[in-house]
C-alpha cells in the first residue's frame, strides 16, 4: 500500500514536473510565429494567416524595459510570405508581407502595431457570367442532398470563398451515384454574376440562404471538373495589388477600414495593426480583348472555332492589354453585350478556360463611344481612327514611321546636326 | 524804286541762305557718302543672319529630338533604352509621375541651343573683319498649346580696323508645334495610370484625340513597358510630323 502510494507520488512528481515543462513550452511558444514569423525571444506565434505561410524578418529592439519590450521586425526583401499560391479568404494568390512592424510586449500581452498591408502578385481564378449560365461541377462527393432549387438570393461559400448567387439560380439535373456527385448543374436564369469561383479551391460548398446555412455540399479528392456553358465564362488574373487584411484574416479592398491582422496564441493575440493605408487595391476584372483573332463571322458560333476563348484581366502570359471601364454599355462583336461595364454576351457554349477571339468591341459610356477593331495585330479605335494599340519589339520602334521620319530629320538637317548633339553629351 | 541799302541786304540774306543750304547739303551729303562703313554694317548683316538661321534650325532639330526622347536631350540614366540611336526617357515609373514639365522641358532645349548655337554660328568664314561675341548666348523656350516661341540673345561685335559695329539684336523665332498640347495630354495619361495602372483610359484618350487631331500610338514594348506615341500630322515648318513620346514603366 504504502509502496504503491510511493509509487503514485512519484508519478505525480513526473507529471507535475511535465506539466510544468509544457507550461515551459507553451510559454515559450507564445512569441513564436507558427508560420514563419521568428521574433527573437519571443517564440512562436499562430496567425489567423495561412498555415503553410511564412514570415521572417530582422529585429531590432527599440524599446526595452522592465515593463514594456519593443521590437522593429522589418521584413526584407527574400524574407516574404510565400512564393506559392495561396489562398486567403475570399482572395487568393501570392501574398507578400511588405512592410515593418513593432512587437511590444507590456504585461505578458503582446501588441504589434505595424502596417499590414499585403501584396498579393497576381490573382487568378475563373468568372463566370451571363445569361442562362450552366454550370456542372463532377467528381465530387455529395451528402445528403440529391436536388435542391434555391429561390431568392443566396450565396455560396467556397472554402471560405463567398460566392454570389442571386436569385433565379437553381441547382438541378443532379446526378449522383453512391454518394458521390457526378454532376449537378447550376442554371443561373437571370442575367447576374456568379463571382470569385476558384477552381482549385473547391472542396466544401455551403449554400446558404440569407445567413442561415441551407445546405452543405461537400467534395472530396483531387480529381474534379468544373465546366461551365455560357456566354462569358473564363479565366481572369489580376496583376499585383496591395491589399489590407483585417483583423479576421480577411483580405479586403484598400478603401475598407479594415487594418489589422490578428496573430492568436491559445487564449492570447496579438493584433498587427495597420499604420498606414496603402493605395491600390483589387480591380474586378473588366473585359478585354487581346491576342491573336479569328475573325467570328455573323450567325457563328464561336465554340465551331478551334482554340476560341474569352479571358478577363491580363492574360495567361501576363501581357499587357487593353482593358476597358467604366462603360454603361458595351457590344463585342461575335460574341456578346456587355452592361455596366459586365459582359453579358448573347452567344452561349464557351467552355471555360479557353479564350474567345474578339475583333470588334464597341463600348458606350452615356453619349460617348469608343469602337475598337482589330486589324493585323493592331488594335485601332475607328470612330477617330487616331488611337492605336501595337506591338512592337523593343529594337523596332526607331522604325515605326513616325519616330523613323524624326530621326531621318534629325540626321539630315543643317547646323551641326548629331554631331553637335553627341558633343553636348560629352560622347 | 529799291535803295541801295536794301539791295544790299537781299543780296547778304540770299548769301545766308545759300551758304545754309549749301552747308546742310554738303554735311547731308557727307553723311550719307561714307563707302566704308556702309559696307560694314551689310557684311555685319550677314553675321546676324548666320546667327539666325543656326538658331532656327537647331531649335527645330532640338525641339525634335526632346520630343522622340521623352522631353530629353539628354535622356535621364532611368529610360527605356531601344537601340544605339534612341532612349526614351520614362513618364510613368512603377507608380511614379516622372513625365516631363513644359518648364524642365524649355530648359533643356535652351541648355543645348547655349551650347550649340556657339559651335553652329561659325564667324571664320568672314575673313574682312573680326567678330567677337560680348556675352556668351541666352536662349529661352515657352511652350504654349498650340506652338513654341524661342528667344536667342547673342551680342556680338563686328569690328574692321578703327570701325565698329555692335550687334545686340533679339533673335526670335515662333513654330507651329503643339507641344504644350501634348505635354498636357500626357500628363493627363500618367495620372490616370497612376491611379489606374491596370486600365488604359481609352475614353480619356478618345476625347484628347478628338479635340487635338493628334495621334496616339500605344506601342506594347514588353510585359512591364508601354511607350505612349502622340503624334501630329498636320502641316508644319517642315513637313515632319511632330512626335512627342514617353515610355512607362508598369
Amino acid at each position: 500500500m504504502y509502496s504503491n502510494l510511493r509509487i503514485s507520488f512519484k508519478l505525480i512528481l513526473i507529471i507535475i514536473l511535465v506539466l510544468n515543462s509544457l507550461n515551459f513550452v507553451s510559454a515559450q511558444d507564445f512569441f513564436i510565429i507558427r508560420n514563419g514569423l521568428e521574433i527573437e525571444n519571443f517564440g512562436k506565434f499562430e496567425s489567423n494567416l495561412p498555415l503553410d505561410s511564412e514570415i521572417a524578418g530582422n529585429v531590432t529592439v527599440i524599446r526595452e524595459n522592465n515593463i514594456i519590450k519593443s521590437y522593429k521586425v522589418k521584413l526584407l526583401e527574400g524574407e516574404k510570405f510565400i512564393p506559392v499560391v495561396k489562398y486567403v479568404d475570399n482572395i487568393y494568390g501570392v501574398v507578400n508581407f511588405i512592410t515593418e512592424f513593432e512587437v511590444a510586449i507590456e504585461n505578458d500581452k503582446a501588441k504589434i502595431k505595424g502596417d499590414a498591408s499585403v501584396k498579393l502578385p497576381s490573382l487568378k481564378g475563373i468568372i463566370a457570367k451571363g445569361t442562362n449560365l450552366e454550370f456542372t461541377i463532377r467528381n465530387g462527393v455529395f451528402s445528403d442532398i440529391k436536388s435542391m432549387k434555391i429561390d431568392g438570393s443566396s450565396d455560396f461559400e467556397l472554402n471560405g470563398l463567398d460566392i454570389i448567387v442571386p436569385g433565379g439560380v437553381i441547382f438541378e439535373e443532379v446526378n449522383i451515384v453512391s454518394n458521390v456527385v457526378q454532376s449537378l448543374v447550376l442554371k443561373n436564369k437571370l442575367d447576374q454574376d456568379l463571382k470569385n469561383i476558384n477552381i482549385g479551391k473547391i472542396k466544401n460548398i455551403w449554400i446558404r440562404r440569407g445567413g442561415e446555412n441551407y445546405v452543405r455540399i461537400e467534395i472530396k479528392g483531387s480529381e474534379y471538373e468544373l465546366t461551365g456553358r455560357g456566354s462569358s465564362v473564363g479565366e481572369f488574373e489580376l496583376s499585383e495589388q496591395d491589399l489590407i487584411v483585417d483583423s479576421t484574416g480577411k483580405v479586403l479592398v484598400p478603401i475598407s477600414e479594415q487594418n489589422t491582422i490578428t496573430l492568436k496564441s491559445g487564449e492570447k493575440e496579438v493584433v498587427v495593426s495597420k499604420l498606414e493605408k496603402k493605395v491600390g487595391g483589387v480591380m474586378q476584372p473588366s473585359p478585354f480583348a487581346r491576342g491573336a483573332v479569328t475573325i467570328v463571322g455573323p450567325g457563328k458560333s464561336v465554340q465551331e472555332i478551334e482554340g476560341a476563348a474569352v479571358q478577363f484581366g491580363v492574360d495567361q502570359d501576363n501581357k499587357l492589354n487593353l482593358v476597358f471601364k467604366e462603360f454603361s454599355a458595351a457590344e463585342i462583336f461575335g460574341f456578346g453585350k456587355i452592361e455596366n461595364g459586365k459582359p453579358f454576351p448573347d452567344r452561349k457554349g464557351v467552355n471555360i478556360g479557353t479564350t474567345v477571339f474578339v475583333n470588334r468591341a464597341v463600348f458606350y459610356n452615356g453619349p460617348r463611344k469608343v469602337e475598337l477593331v482589330y486589324e493585323r495585330s493592331d488594335w485601332k479605335e475607328i470612330t477617330t481612327n487616331k488611337i492605336i494599340k501595337k506591338q512592337v519589339e523593343r529594337g523596332g520602334i526607331s522604325n515605326e514611321r513616325k519616330v523613323r521620319n524624326v530621326l531621318n530629320f534629325l540626321g539630315n538637317v543643317r547646323g551641326i546636326g548629331r554631331g553637335g548633339y553627341l558633343e553636348y553629351l560629352g560622347s | 524804286m529799291f535803295k541801295r541799302g536794301q539791295v544790299t541786304i537781299y543780296v547778304v540774306l540770299g548769301l545766308v541762305i545759300l551758304v545754309v543750304v549749301g552747308g546742310l547739303f554738303y554735311f547731308l551729303s557727307r553723311g550719307n557718302g561714307s563707302n566704308t562703313i556702309s559696307t560694314l554694317g551689310s557684311q555685319a548683316e550677314n553675321v546676324k543672319l548666320l546667327i539666325q538661321n543656326c538658331f532656327e534650325e537647331n531649335l527645330l532639330q532640338a525641339l525634335y529630338l526632346a520630343g522622340v526622347q521623352g522631353g530629353y536631350i539628354e535622356v535621364p540614366d532611368n529610360s527605356l533604352a531601344i537601340n544605339e540611336e534612341l532612349a526614351v526617357a520614362y513618364g510613368y515609373f512603377e507608380g511614379q509621375d516622372l513625365l516631363i514639365n513644359k518648364e524642365e522641358f524649355a530648359l533643356e532645349i535652351a541648355n543645348y541651343l547655349n551650347f550649340v548655337v556657339e559651335k553652329c554660328a561659325d564667324f571664320s568664314s568672314f575673313n574682312e573683319f573680326t567678330i567677337e561675341k560680348t556675352s556668351d548666348p541666352r536662349s529661352r523656350l515657352e511652350i504654349f498649346d498650340d506652338r513654341v516661341e524661342s528667344r536667342l540673345f547673342y551680342p556680338v561685335k563686328v569690328s574692321r580696323g578703327s570701325e565698329v559695329v555692335n550687334f545686340e539684336d533679339l533673335y526670335v523665332v515662333d513654330y507651329n508645334i503643339r507641344l504644350g498640347k501634348m505635354l498636357g495630354i500626357s500628363k493627363g495619361i500618367v495620372e490616370a495610370e497612376r491611379q489606374n495602372p491596370d486600365f488604359i483610359d481609352v475614353i480619356y484618350l478618345k476625347e484628347e484625340v478628338e479635340e487635338s487631331g493628334f495621334e496616339i500610338d500605344i506601342v506594347e514594348v514588353d510585359v512591364n513597358n508601354i511607350l505612349y506615341v502622340i503624334s501630329d500630322d498636320r502641316p508644319n515648318t517642315i513637313g515632319v510630323e511632330y512626335v512627342f513620346q514617353f515610355a512607362n514603366k508598369f
